[in-house]
C-alpha cells in the first residue's frame, strides 16, 4: 500500500487535550511511533 | 506500550495514538487507563483512511483466534468493555521519521495483531543509529 505523505502531513487533527494541530507538525523534531487503535469504554 | 514509555523517550521517538472515540471517549479512555501518551481523535476515520487501514470481515472478528486472543487478555487482567467507533476497524502502526517517510508499517489481520513494543523500540533505535559504511 503507498501512502501519499504530503497530502496525510498537511491533515488537521485533533488532539486529546484539546488543540488542533497539522499531522506533520508531530514527526518535524523526532522520529513518530503513530499506533491505530481501537478502545473500549 | 504504556510500560515502555520512558523507553520511547530515550530512544528519541514520540509516540501518538490514534482512537475511534469521540474527544469526551478519548478522554475518558486516556484518563481511565492513565495512557501516557498524546492522543488523536479520530472518530469519522479520516486518519484512518487516509493511512488505508481497512475493516475486518466476519471470519476475522469471530475467529477461534480472536476468541483465544481475547480469553488470553482476560486471563492477563485486561478488562472488556464497550468498543468506541466502528468495530470491524482494523488497527495499524506506522514508524514516520523527522523527514516524513514511512519507515515501518503494520497493517493488522485481525483486531487483536498488534506488533510488540519491543519489536517497536528496536526499530526506532535501529533507525537512530548513525550508519556506517561496510
Amino acid at each position: 500500500m503507498t501512502i501519499d505523505i504530503s497530502a496525510v502531513q498537511d491533515q488537521e487533527v485533533q488532539l486529546s487535550d484539546g488543540p488542533r494541530i497539522r499531522l506533520g507538525q508531530l514527526w518535524e523534531h523526532q522520529p513518530l511511533v503513530l499506533v491505530f487503535l481501537r478502545h473500549f469504554g | 506500550m504504556r510500560r515502555q514509555a520512558d523507553a520511547f523517550r530515550e530512544a528519541g521517538a514520540r509516540v501518538v495514538l490514534v482512537g475511534l472515540g469521540t474527544l469526551e471517549e478519548t478522554a475518558a479512555f486516556k484518563s481511565r487507563f492513565d495512557v501516557p501518551f498524546t492522543m488523536i481523535t479520530d472518530p469519522h476515520k479520516a486518519l484512518f483512511n487516509a493511512f488505508q487501514l481497512k475493516q475486518a470481515g466476519t471470519k476475522e472478528l469471530l475467529s477461534l483466534g480472536m476468541a483465544a486472543k481475547g480469553l488470553s487478555a482476560m486471563f492477563r487482567g485486561h478488562r472488556i468493555g464497550i468498543p468506541k467507533g466502528d468495530v470491524r476497524q482494523l488497527p495499524g502502526v506506522f514508524i514516520i521519521d523527522t523527514g516524513g517517510r514511512i519507515r515501518y508499517s503494520h497493517y493488522a489481520r485481525d483486531p487483536a495483531d498488534h506488533p510488540s513494543a519491543e519489536d517497536l523500540l528496536v526499530r526506532v533505535r535501529t533507525m537512530s543509529r548513525p550508519h556506517t559504511p561496510a
